[in-house]
């Protein structure tokens, strides 16, 4: 039996929103910890692992692991049904076939409730290891978001600089080149909005901008990201949400 | 404590506490089945009536007030009332002892018995009681059954009786189970279940239904024409029946009289069988009379000669060619309907195969349709994203164990 409360719908909301571009079909595993979920895109070179630790919701319960197989696109359609600040429930049998969603409107006394159909989803969990990178980078997530999407008008994969002066987004396409330069700056007031390079060595490397345009949608669940690059190893963009 | 079970028993009589439940093998599938054995009125059946598992019912009992307490029924564990899990429904029978006796008097493929005392016919039946079968539930209380001097004894030496040839040898009488008379009796049984009309459940199901003329509204071409005369007509006794009131008549008479003659001759079934006649039904009746006899109480050798008994002694060739008939206009009811749909099929599709082939093409679109849409936008758009030279995931993470 899965209980789990959560005090804004949109917290769900905006986790499902960032995912659903990336996975079509995922697990959701619940235990006691928390809720989890790793999956990664169509062709296997984007992975993504999130976490909804159990401290989050009032009150989590969840006697037994559970793997709720879901269709995101499904899944979205009934959190369109859920205002931000209703008061989101999960629940699910210990074998269930489905998932309840219950939202309730404190300021309406309104109360809808909606069932998804599960699925069963063979999936594979990869074991990350814990690495040190060669470069960690924190900086204001809408700043990552927007210099994406500029250089994406101008070519499909943008090259990420990182030395003790500061980080350099670089792309070259057919009408041109471009590059956005971010200096080490501390913002006393809003420490989430500085912008911090922690290095060991220089990186320079190169992604996707569709995929990491694909990452931004993340953006609204941190005013933070911490983009962490190493040779021969993935690029980590993690969004904390800043507590 | 066993469970109270609920009974519909045989008419009391001074003696009737002392019935019996015996086993005896089934007179179908030699099973041990239980039997109501009454010392006054003899063999009794009992059928178990359960309700559907879709409606689960139970038995409710509700104590009797103290006053109205009656000596004769003892229903001192209903106490203030008390219910029954389980509803069966025991119905107890009278059965004709004669059913049960019959696989043992006419084994299949048994040789000519020989002719014996009344007796020692009936010792065959007790001999093989107990002894020889090792499993206890398949023990048949055949001795309780021909106890000496019971009203069971002496009804089932009746019954044997009907259906023996004897011989004199010595002053005495001897017996042997003769088939003819046996089937004679059984054709006997069926005639009088089918006098009068079976019960009402089988009447329908099996004689009411199975006759029903199929509907038919395909009418030939010439149809319409007619109904034009009769418009016609009606309108010349429209005109008619002016005059005749002129005349006096009353117009309610006229107008019973033409009622009256529209239902003598109603719009005629065209190249239809009229209802099936009496003698057709009653020769149905006696069918299905013959085959409820069959499935319930003979042993399927029996059954088969049952129904050749039957056949010669009626002549069904009259049901067989109108079930026959009704069957082909079924059918080509059925035929007729059908053929509408594929007709209005036809005009939007070429014809059988390229139809189907074209419906699974357009199933197989609509499925990759519904496919994508349970895929977002952005999971779309990711698929076309130049992937070369990406390393896979799963060459830099490992499957967890």
């Amino acid at each position: 039996m899965l209980e789990a409360r959560l005090e804004q719908a949109s917290v769900l909301k905006k986790v499902v929103e960032a995912i659903k571009d990336l996975v079509q079909d995922c697990n959701f595993d619940c235990n006691d910890a928390g809720i989890a979920l790793q999956a990664m895109d169509n062709s296997h070179v984007a992975l993504v692992s999130m976490h909804l630790k159990s401290e989050g919701f009032s009150p989590y319960r969840c006697d037994r692991n559970i793997a709720l197989g879901i269709n995101l696109t499904s899944l979205t359609k009934v959190l369109r049904c859920a205002q931000n600040e209703d008061i989101l429930t999960l629940k699910a049998d210990d074998a269930p076939d489905s998932l309840n969603l219950v939202f309730e409107n404190s300021e309406n006394d309104r109360i809808s409730e909606y069932d998804i159909k599960l699925m069963d989803i063979d999936q594979e969990h990869l074991g990350i290891p814990d690495t040190e990178y060669a470069a960690t980078i924190s900086m204001p997530s809408a700043e990552f978001q927007r210099i994406c999407r500029d250089l994406m008008a101008l070519s499909e994969s943008v090259a990420i600089e990182a030395t003790k002066e500061g980080v350099k987004f670089s792309c070259t396409g057919d009408i041109g080149s471009g590059s956005v330069t971010l200096r080490q700056h501390n913002n006393i007031e809003k420490p989430e909005l500085s912008t911090k390079i922690e290095l060991t060595e220089p990186v320079a490397l190169t992604f996707s901008l569709k995929y990491l345009v694909n990452f931004c949608k993340a953006s609204s669940l941190s005013a933070n990201v911490t983009l962490s690059l190493s040779n021969e190893v993935p690029l980590l963009v993690e969004y904390v949400p800043f507590i | 404590m066993t469970t109270p079970r609920v009974f519909l028993l045989p008419k009391a009589t001074p003696s009737s506490p002392n019935f019996t439940i015996i086993s005896l093998p089934h007179p179908r599938t030699s099973t041990s089945t239980r039997f109501l054995l009454h010392p006054d009125t003899g063999l009794h059946e009992i059928t178990k009536i359960t309700p559907t598992a879709t409606a689960p019912r139970s038995w409710l009992f509700a104590g009797a007030p103290s006053d109205t307490k009656d000596e004769k029924t003892p229903v001192d564990w209903v106490g203030d009332g008390q219910t029954i899990q389980d509803a069966s429904l025991y119905v107890s029978t009278p059965v004709d002892p004669l059913f049960v006796l019959l696989p043992r008097l006419l084994p299949a493929g048994a040789p000519k018995a020989h002719f014996l005392p009344l007796d020692d016919v009936l010792d065959t039946f007790t001999a093989t009681d107990d002894d020889d079968v090792g499993d206890s539930a398949d023990k048949s209380h055949w001795g309780a059954a021909l106890k000496l001097g019971s009203v069971a004894r002496r009804q089932v030496e009746a019954r044997i009786k009907v259906v023996c040839d004897t011989v004199d040898v010595d002053g005495e009488t001897a017996y042997r189970p003769s088939l003819e008379k046996v089937l004679a009796l059984l054709v006997g049984k069926c005639e009088v279940m089918a006098e009068g009309g079976l019960p009402k459940s089988m009447e329908d199901m099996f004689v009411v239904k199975p006759l029903v003329l199929p509907i038919s509204e395909a009418q030939p071409e010439g149809g319409e024409e007619e109904a034009g005369k009769e418009g016609d007509d009606a309108a010349i006794e429209e005109a008619s029946r002016t005059t005749l009131v002129v005349v006096g008549k009353s117009n309610e008479e006229k107008k019973d009289e033409e009622t009256a003659d529209e239902e003598s001759a109603p719009p005629k079934p065209r190249n239809l069988l009229p209802p099936a006649s009496k003698a057709i039904i009653q020769l149905l009746r006696l069918r299905v009379a013959s085959q409820f006899l069959s499935a319930s109480y003979l042993t399927t050798h029996l059954s088969v000669l049952l129904a050749t008994a039957l056949t010669s002694a009626h002549d069904f060739t009259s049901l067989d060619t109108y079930l026959s008939e009704l069957k082909r206009l079924r059918s080509e009811a059925l035929s007729l309907r059908s053929g509408d749909f594929s007709m209005k099929r036809g005009l939007d599709d070429d014809g059988g195969d390229a139809g189907a082939g074209k419906r699974r093409k357009k199933e197989e679109e609509e499925a990759e349709k519904k496919r994508k849409k349970n895929v977002s936008r952005g999971v779309r758009d990711l698929g076309k994203a130049n992937t070369r030279g990406m390393a896979k995931m799963t060459s830099f993470f490992k499957k967890k164990a």
